[in-house]
């Protein structure tokens, strides 16, 4: 079904733009850009993080103001992969987006629009965005994420579109009922061991299996996704409304933990010999790792305001709140083996923004994610670092940003600061040489232990250059 | 057959009337009344400058031109929508700007809602293309840079009447103005009334403007802006057709900076009035829609 639909809707898609050419040359819109990204790591300039080359083509069709077609093609290749010996093990999920249609796809939108005075209907692949906080997943859980680069790159490219339904009905002037149906289901890229910013879990995974190979045994891993059914599909419903300048937005998503759980199962039906160590399986026993995953419940809710009057008159509260219900997490268990329990989740944050000296703008936010326990039998939970998960884990961030000569200058930066005294420290800067040309450098600093969230980075301090034409 | 085709006539006629009946708004200001005061000229000037005498207007084409002092040019294309609410509810309108050009900004969009209340604040929503979501923002301060160029916040969006106070210097001809962006020579030997206006705001970024208000019209056509030193730093013209019997419609607005040499124009199509926007075009969901 999901294949009949991206057939008719490329078809379509095609056709338009084949006509639109040809018949309506005014209602089409054909955009795009050039970018070359280089990273390298700031105690090592001599080493590249990245060295990508990106192809970017938008194209819009529009025959009538409530009709439109949209598609956005995105190829990118990372040359560091050809470049850097070390990356080797991660070329080939690393270097490019080899698919056409799901997952991290060359084809990264494409969908049909119709808008009319109480309805809005949007068919295809899409991002839909939930919530008020910047840089972090609150209650913004609908597309996957892409974390080839951490949470690094711009959140429109980190996210993963899904093919969906997203209607969105309008009773109210201001008050909106979104409803998403999501058939298509995808998991979280979590880079390779051997890419940069690979998690340390991925590393120590990639370890073990080698370790295994090396005493005799097969490895072989698998992955179990829902199958394709309406019983597996997402859903999601937004309302959303304005009393007086007071925004607030309702929200539940049935959705699926984007990150997989890995089991471990022993076939011995290949051995080959003796087990090597004690307590092991017989030698030549094949060691089966099945990625699964499970479903969540989500509810939640945001608000924004701005005070537009008094005391406080130029500030923007923001927040959101989200409870997630069964998460699966994980642990290491008596016998030091990675093991899964599902514990209940609390995520909020309240941000601050605020233009304090004309055009110096400061967003502050404050993050809390709580786990309902601290352990599973005195087991901590695990980060994706392999460190110890807090019961409650506290971030603030801190974004300062302005512009200078006519806004061609724009300066800005990011502070991180986790609880356990991590940091990321982010600052860039942004030029346009002209309308068409662009440039941005910047760095990431990492500071911490290895075993929490930022500080396992901290041997992956990039300094960058982006390089963007337009046209 | 016939009582189809008697419906048919019906309805068509019944959707003159409600057509006719809801788009009653003008596309022009009422006239000045004859020997006005300052404050009267000033508060007609704000009405042509907000369209409040329309009840919904539409720019397709937004065009700022950027130039520096070394003629260094860039361009903003938007496409601009605004329904003016006369009141109700607190709002005195609702404004949608959608960045068209460059690429890099496109698809950039900020909806702003406006209270009648000078002392109040606007409201704010962008769509972040960066993102991919709408945001709420506060108001940039009202000396910060629009869009960069010259202008201000205040110049382009938020100086309403009230801002300053107003005083009448006296009926000059106006000597004329070269726009710097088409050359052509403007308002030469127009007689215009000369309005001095102060800011209430203590240490604005202006001491005060001399304002040049063209008699005939109503239309603030030149503003000369002061230091404290009594030095001119920038200069601000206006250009509106402003057909004796038709709709008038903001064409031209350039400012010019002597400080920096900067020059800025934005150049505006033709408005469309009246087309039957409705309030409901001016919420964030409009902003969602947003593909860029």
């Amino acid at each position: 079904m999901k294949r009949i639909c991206i057939i008719i809707l490329a078809l379509l898609e095609w056709v338009s733009l084949a006509q639109a050419s040809i018949y309506r040359g005014h209602s089409l819109t054909l955009e795009g850009s050039l970018k070359n990204e280089t990273g390298v790591y700031l105690d090592n300039v001599g080493k590249y993080t990245k060295i990508m080359d990106i192809i970017d083509l938008k194209g819009q069709y529009r025959p009538v103001d409530e009709l439109s077609f949209f598609m956005h093609i995105r190829k990118f290749w990372d040359h560091a992969y050809n470049v850097e010996s070390d990356y080797q093990s991660a070329r080939y999920l690393m270097y490019t987006n080899r698919k056409t249609w799901t997952g991290i796809s060359w084809v990264r939108e494409c969908y049909l629009d119709y808008f009319s005075v109480y309805l809005d209907m949007r068919l295809g692949k899409q991002i839909v965005t939930w919530g008020t906080a910047d840089g972090i997943r609150v209650l913004d859980q609908v597309n996957p994420l892409d974390y080839r680069e951490f949470t690094l790159r711009d959140w429109n490219e980190i996210k993963i579109p899904l093919w969906m339904v997203k209607l969105e009905a309008a009773p109210t002037v201001n008050g909106s009922l979104q409803f998403l149906f999501i058939p298509d289901f995808e998991p979280n890229f979590l880079p390779p061991a051997g890419a940069p910013y690979a998690f340390k879990t991925a590393e120590t995974a990639a370890q073990s299996y080698a370790r295994l190979e090396r005493l005799g045994y097969r490895v072989v891993t698998r992955e179990q996704r829902p199958a394709e059914k309406v019983g597996n599909a997402k859903f999601g419903i937004r309302w959303r409304d304005i009393i007086g300048s007071f925004e607030y937005s309702l929200n539940y998503l049935y959705g699926w933990n984007m990150n997989p759980e890995t089991y471990a199962s022993v076939d011995t039906s290949t051995m080959t010999g003796p087990p090597p160590l004690t307590g092991y399986p017989p030698a030549g026993s094949t060691y089966i790792f099945t990625r699964k995953y499970s479903r969540i419940n989500l509810w939640g809710g945001s608000f924004s305001k701005s005070f537009v009057e008094g005391f406080l008159k130029g500030l923007t509260i923001r927040g959101e709140f989200a409870y997630l219900r069964d998460v699966p997490v994980s642990y290491y268990n008596d016998r030091g083996q990675l093991s899964y329990t599902k514990t209940d989740q609390y995520k909020y944050v309240i941000g601050l923004d605020k233009y304090l000296i004309t055009n110096w703008f400061f967003s502050f936010q404050l993050i809390q994610l709580i786990n309902s326990q601290k352990d599973y039998q005195g087991h901590r939970f695990l980060l994706p670092s392999g460190g110890p998960m807090d019961k409650v884990s506290t971030y603030l961030t801190l974004k300062i940003s302005t512009d200078f000569f006519h806004e061609r200058l724009k300066p800005e930066i990011l502070f991180i600061y986790g609880d356990d005294n991590e940091w990321r420290i982010s600052p860039k800067m942004y030029y346009e040489f002209n309308d068409h040309l662009t440039a941005i450098t910047g760095m990431h600093i990492f500071v911490g232990k290895e075993s929490e969230l930022y500080g396992e980075f901290n041997d992956v301090n990039e300094l960058y250059l982006e390089l963007r034409y337009s046209f | 057959m016939r009582k189809v085709e008697l419906a048919v006539v019906v309805w068509i006629l019944l959707g003159c009337f409600v057509t006719s009946a809801f788009a009653a708004g003008k596309c022009r200001p009422d006239p000045l009344p004859p020997n006005p005061t300052v404050g009267q000229i000033m508060k007609h000037w704000y009405e042509i400058k907000f369209t409040r005498f329309a009840d919904d207007v539409s720019y397709d084409i937004c065009k700022v031109i950027m130039v520096d002092k070394s003629g260094f040019k860039r361009e903003k294309i938007s496409i601009r929508k605004r329904i003016i609410l006369h009141g109700k509810h607190g709002f005195d309108y609702k404004d949608l700007v959608m960045i068209t050009y460059p690429e890099y900004t496109k698809g950039l969009a900020i909806l702003t809602w406006a209270y009648t209340d000078i002392n109040k604040q606007n409201d704010l929503w962008l769509w972040l293309p960066s993102m991919k979501k709408v945001r709420k923002m506060s108001q940039a301060d009202e000396d910060d840079s629009f869009l960069g160029t010259e202008f201000t916040v205040e110049d382009v969006s938020t100086r309403r009447y009230g801002y300053e106070s107003y005083q009448l210097l006296g009926e000059a001809e106006f000597p004329g103005y070269t726009c710097r962006y088409d050359k052509k020579l403007y308002f030469k030997g127009e007689p215009c009334w000369k309005i001095r206006a102060v800011p209430k705001r203590k240490n604005w970024y202006y001491a005060y403007r001399i304002l040049w208000v063209d008699k005939k019209t109503g239309v603030e056509i030149f503003a000369e802006y002061y230091n404290k030193l009594g030095k001119k730093f920038k200069e601000v013209f206006h250009y509106l057709d402003t057909p004796q019997n038709g709709c008038w419609s903001t064409r031209i607005w350039e400012v010019y900076n002597y400080r920096t040499g900067h020059r800025d124009t934005i150049v505006i199509s033709p408005a469309r009035y009246n087309t039957g926007l409705r309030e409901r075009d001016f919420s964030p969901r409009v902003l969602e829609r947003m593909e860029w």
